[in-house]
């Protein structure tokens, strides 16, 4: 059993005891403690009244006394973690919160289809995946042993933070390419952290109480003032590839490899030749361009910043968007209140004297933001007889929601425009070249060029980013003659893997060009095929992902699966090929052609594989897809006119 | 953002994009403007952005609040959005219509699909089994997040549980600076089945045939490992396997128990073993390497199919450049417990007999070709033979359907005369497959042209000839004496297979139906043809039992048969 096991158990036994005396006291006095309870599953959005009722009937069944205490454990356990929120850290780094709420990183767990796909896999190996996928996704949810099929809804607050603060600021050794199996080091919010220059400004700040106030520290735990890490040590490999490259060259133990990130920047010029490394370009003040760092403060102690240094963006914007509640995602500070989280209440008047988060996740998504809650043309028109869940009955709750939801949409506004900024500057769109030209036959290219000097586009999860050509050709007279990059009813371009087109009620867009690279598996006899998850079950009833006995750097992947790449290469090129026949011509005059480079985050035909296993938050299939959808980026856009004579 | 006013800006633009260009004539410096890119590279370097329309009379926020770090996040109404629309299919559209060749070939192949369907019919009264048929549109309904199986453990693990979620300890650092975790784990799988087996041309077989492989992994970080493979219940004699159990024919039990180190290797990359070399990733360094007693496979087991061999590997990945959008390159060299393909009966192993090779594997965009070379030489000089193969794989997309294609082209030349063990010969061999609409099944067709008297360069005992990818009744059951229904040597032979596998109960219940011959070519006249058919279902989340069984008929020989049920635990 791990320390944290001890660590968990005795709060645990502690919380029953403190459960049990307070129900003992309970009994003697017949009155429930001044504060509220728990905003426990059951009881959310209860009045005090309803408390005490429900309190009456609780201490009156044993099952029920123990449940509480196990929700007291919880909150406990939860309170007193050894991996603190990044809510804490925000308290001194709101910038880097700030950034850092909105970043990929961020969502990694709160992603539905992230969840549902590696619940998928775990399905088809028949559990033997393990936490594979999701120890990247939340490595302090599986630190802290969470079940790995359960929902956001549920977890540990410092879980749902994805890859948060401690993920990187509390790993103090080079792990190396391990695919995200890297040891944290626990400890509350007092613990060293460790980071890429040391301990200089912290110094200065601990022993500046008069310039940035009284502050708590692990030597000094019983004086009353701001909570801090006393040390922070420098750790070299934070700014090196490496580091990022512990998680972002995945390869599973028997061999196959996910994603090279990492590997693809090892050999490249920006590598070898510039000397940038990842930091550079997706920490720097430009998305995507190593064009520098911008300056500001570490930290801000009470009101006082400590002095402007090379300021690192934690943003780290990458292709996923979020398609999730705008309640939910970004991390918002004031947002999600924890089950286990109670305002404080003045008894006497009755009001609120501290409040936590606004309303819990499960109750965030019944907040009608498309009807428009909180807005005042909708409150306006609110009758007194209409019905609204709890707590969003409560009028200034609808209000402070909204007032969330806005800055949640501003916020996201930035993160776009950086993805749409990272993204257009890693991929090129050269012009129509046309080849032929006549009344029955036009023929042309369009080629597509890596933007980058650091990796092949797209890197990483390649094999389910959907970079694409959409090109359409319109006649003289204004009919549509050619479509390419055109989506099926579900949302999926009109490839292989289209349902569409897999079952024969689509045409196969035969001259499609997608950067998406394909997962491979060996197929009992007839070679490979393609296929959307990369689990051979071709090959036996009972696919096992168990070490591989054999070297997989031998042949770089397991017997029975592979990924076939098609992603463009460093100062590489590749082009769409078009034609048009004597079927589709229709005279001569001016043809226009219309060509625009399309990314997306995941094909359709990826929610479609991993939907029998469910979605979070209560998604469907469709809801998800259409989110996928919605999110597709315009990266570049070319309308050409053709002259047939 | 909201759907319908992401569109509303999409929409608006566009259709005045569109209208300004099709009226076209007095509008040449908008099209002039248009042509030169929309959104041109430089011309608008930052996009502009919608406000969400819920917010939109709150957030007029002015721009230099969206100045951060320099970077300019613009947000505003008036905007183009640089969402794309969700243009759909548009049935009106022509289509480009199929040359005659892909009618006629699609046609052909759709003609071989034409049992599928009944076949999966059948067998879903017989099975009582759902056939997987996947449906075109996505579930509107949600069912919330499902149950999954739980990991199972392994045998054994030692320090850090094999993908358990859990407190990962700290790392010890090595002298070279590199981090471990040393974890042992124990995994495996067994197998135990009752084999009968005739097929008129081998000894017949009834027997009780086990096998376990053992595997023992020292993991010592991501990318280091040692690995120990025994089979305690097979022993590996020359050229053949003994394996224990029971023979049914002569009432006699089957000792294959042995302590035969069956691999023993250790694996790892260079860079990362000496991360002080390179410590800021500049230098490229990361080369695989493995050492030891291990199984090797190359040109999917055509030219290299071995259980054990003493190697060294040194491999090199994820280089790309001019097209190449990834390349694998292997050095291999091989001093001991090298097998040899023979021509004249079962594998056995090389006297003396070294190889080295090179093996590569590159993705381009249309196919992934593997280019490979080996040379086996003995200090005798009586079998040396070198092998070269070339393959190409890709999906080549028809208008009808895809179809998987992997062609393979083999040579092999004895350099110093030729002998049972180096044959001179080439293999021409193809694998074509594809899923038939509205299915996850698999149809393929394999076909083989064995010119002369091509050899591998190294097979196991339980390779047997070349031609085992060809179809299950060119492949042994590898456990027990259940040899292949067709002989799998490539020797002046033509021939192919053609099989459905068809799934059942979300893919753990299959049926593959398979017919196959091969005729040869140098003047024998012993064509031999078969059919068979396997059933296989996962019994739980570690059991599985699987069912063959064919017929065959050889034109120098009774008419074979054969069926044998085995249980496969994994753990």
């Amino acid at each position: 059993m791990t320390a944290i096991s001890h660590y968990k158990t005795l709060i645990r036994v502690f919380a029953c005891w403190k459960a049990g005396l307070c129900t003992f006291v309970f009994l003697l006095t017949g009155s429930v403690p001044a504060v509220a309870q728990p905003g426990g599953e059951d009881s959310e959005g209860l009045s005090q009244q309803e408390y005490s009722a429900l309190a009456q009937y609780v201490v009156s069944d044993k099952d029920e006394v123990l449940k509480q205490a196990i929700d007291q454990a919880h909150a406990d356990c939860f309170k007193n973690d050894c991996f603190p929120s990044a809510k804490q850290c925000a308290v001194c780094h709101p910038q880097h919160y700030r950034e850092w709420s909105v970043s990929p990183h961020a969502y990694a767990q709160l992603s539905p289809v992230f969840n549902a796909m590696s619940n998928k896999l775990n399905k088809l190996n028949n559990g033997t995946l393990g936490d594979f996928c999701i120890r990247c996704h939340t490595p302090v949810g599986m630190a802290i042993n969470e079940p790995m099929n359960m929902s956001n809804l549920h977890r540990h607050p410092t879980s749902r933070e994805g890859v948060t603060c401690v993920d990187c600021h509390r790993i103090n050794q080079a792990w190396g390419k391990g695919s995200g199996r890297q040891a944290l080091v626990p400890g509350d919010i007092h613990q060293a952290v460790y980071g890429p220059i040391g301990s200089r400004e912290l110094n200065k700040v601990l022993s500046n109480p008069d310039h940035y106030g009284v502050l708590k520290t692990r030597e000094e735990p019983d004086v009353r003032g701001r909570d801090i890490h006393s040390k922070s040590y420098r750790f070299f490999q934070l700014t090196t590839p490496g580091f990022c490259g512990s998680c972002h060259d995945v390869f599973a133990p028997n061999g196959f490899r996910l994603e090279d990130a990492f590997s693809e920047f090892k050999h490249s010029p920006a590598a070898l030749v510039d000397g940038q490394n990842c930091q550079d370009c997706h920490m720097g003040k430009v998305p995507g361009e190593a064009k520098g760092y911008t300056y500001g403060p570490a930290a801000i102690v009470g009101n006082t910043a400590t002095p402007p240094r090379k300021h690192s963006n934690h943003m780290m914007i990458g292709p996923d968007y979020s398609i999730i509640h705008r309640g939910l995602f970004p991390h918002h500070l004031n947002a999600i209140k924890e089950k286990y989280e109670v305002d404080l209440i003045d008894k006497a008047t009755e009001s609120v004297v501290q409040e936590t988060g606004l309303a819990t996740m499960k109750q965030w998504l019944c907040f009608d933001d498309a009807a428009g809650w909180g807005k005042p043309e909708f409150e306006r028109t609110v009758s007194a007889n209409r019905h609204f869940p709890a707590p969003w009955d409560n009028p200034q709750k609808r209000i402070a929601a909204r007032k969330i939801l806005n800055d949640q949409y501003q916020l996201l506004a930035e993160a776009t425009s950086a993805r749409l900024h990272l993204l257009r500057v890693g991929y090129r769109l050269g012009d129509v070249e046309v080849l032929h030209c006549d009344d029955d036959h036009l023929e042309f290219k369009v080629p597509v060029m890596n933007g980058t000097t650091g990796h092949g586009v797209p890197t990483g999860f390649d094999a389910e980013r959907l970079v694409f050509l959409r090109v359409h050709v319109w006649d003289p007279k204004g009919r549509l003659v050619f479509q390419s990059g055109d989506l099926d009813p579900n949302g999926d371009v009109r490839d292989s893997h289209s349902l569409y087109v897999h079952n024969g009620e689509l045409p196969l867009d035969r001259s499609l060009l997608s950067l998406q690279s394909r997962f491979v598996t060996r197929n009992i006899r007839g070679g490979e095929r393609e296929q959307v998850l990369n689990v051979p079950y071709s090959l036996d009833p009972l696919p096992y992902t168990r070490p591989e006995t054999r070297p997989f750097t031998v042949l770089g992947r397991p017997q029975g699966a592979r990924k076939h790449k098609q992603n463009i290469e460093v100062y590489g090129i590749t082009r769409g090929h078009y034609e048009l026949g004597r079927h589709q011509m229709q005279g001569c005059g001016t043809y226009t052609v219309r060509v625009q480079l399309i990314a997306g985050m995941v094909p359709v035909n990826l929610v479609h594989e991993i939907s029998d296993v469910g979605f979070d938050y209560c998604m469907s299939a469709s809801e998800v897809a259409r989110g996928v959808v919605e999110g597709h980026l315009v990266l570049h856009e070319c309308i050409k006119q053709v002259q047939v004579k | 953002m909201n759907r319908r006013d992401t569109q509303k800006w999409n929409n608006g633009f566009r259709k005045l994009a569109l209208s300004v260009m099709l009226r076209g004539c007095g509008c040449c410096l908008v099209i002039s403007i248009l042509q030169s890119n929309i959104i041109a590279e430089d011309s608008l370097e930052l996009l502009p952005l919608p406000l969400p329309p819920e917010s939109a009379s709150e957030l007029i926020i002015p721009d230099e609040e969206f100045q951060l770090h320099d970077f300019h996040y613009y947000s505003g109404p008036g905007s183009i959005s640089p969402f794309a629309p969700p243009v759909q299919y548009d049935h009106s559209v022509v289509e480009e219509e199929p040359p005659l060749f892909s009618e006629l070939s699609e046609g052909f192949l759709h003609a071989l699909e034409s049992p599928a369907e009944p076949m999966a019919h059948l067998f879903e009264h017989l099975l009582c089994s759902e056939h997987v048929e996947p449906h075109t549109g996505l579930d509107r309904h949600a069912i919330g997040i499902q149950p999954v199986p739980d990991r199972p453990p392994l045998l054994l693990e030692l320090n850090e549980e094999f993908l358990a979620p859990g407190f990962l300890r700290q790392g010890i650092v090595t002298p070279t600076g590199a981090i471990w975790r040393p974890s042992l784990w124990v995994f495996g799988t067994f197998r135990t089945g009752i084999n009968h087996f005739e097929n008129g041309v081998s000894p017949d077989v009834t027997e009780w045939a086990n096998r376990l492989d053992l595997f023992t992994q020292l993991n010592l970080s991501g990318t280091e490992r040692v690995l120990l493979g025994l089979r305690p219940l097979d022993e590996q004699n020359n050229g053949t396997r003994q394996f224990s159990g029971y023979d049914f024919r002569n009432s006699s039990g089957l000792d294959g128990l042995n302590d035969q180190i069956q691999t023993l290797f250790f694996e790892g990359d260079f860079g990362e073993i000496f991360p002080y070399l390179d410590p800021y990733d500049r230098r490229a360094l990361d080369y695989g390497f493995s050492v030891g007693r291990q199984p090797m496979s190359f040109q999917q087991g055509l030219m290299i199919n071995e259980d054990r061999i003493d190697a060294l590997t040194i491999t090199r990945n994820t280089l790309n450049g001019n097209g190449i959008l990834n390349y694998r390159g292997t050095f291999v060299y091989a001093w001991n417990d090298i097998n040899r393909d023979n021509l004249t009966g079962p594998n056995v192993l090389g006297n003396d007999n070294q190889m080295i090779g090179y093996f590569t594997e590159t993705d381009i965009r249309s196919s992934t070709i593997n280019a490979d070379f080996a040379y086996v030489w003995s200090n005798s000089g009586a079998d040396d033979l070198a092998v070269m193969g070339l393959s190409a794989i890709q999906r080549i997309h028809g208008f009808e359907n895809t179809y998987n294609s992997s062609a393979h082209i083999l040579a092999s030349f004895p350099t110093n005369g030729e002998t049972n063990l180096a044959g001179q010969g080439e293999l021409l061999f193809h694998q074509l497959s594809w899923t038939p609409h509205h299915t996850n099944d698999l149809i393929f067709l394999n076909t083989f042209w064995g010119i002369d008297q091509f050899t591998s360069a190294s097979r196991g005992p339980l390779g047997g000839g070349p031609l085992g990818q060809t179809g299950l009744l060119f492949s042994a059951a590898g456990l027990g004496n259940y040899g292949a229904p067709l002989d799998n040597n490539a020797s002046n032979v033509i021939g192919g297979s053609l099989g459905y596998q068809l799934f059942f109960c979300d893919t753990r219940e299959q049926i593959i139906w398979e017919i196959g011959g091969r005729q040869d070519t140098d003047g024998t006249n012993d064509a031999a043809i078969a059919t068979g058919i396997r059933y296989q279902k996962a019994l739980d989340q570690h059991w599985f039992f699987i069912m063959d069984t064919f017929a065959s008929k050889r034109e120098s020989s009774d008419p074979g048969h054969g069926i044998r049920f085995e249980l496969q635990s994994k753990f």
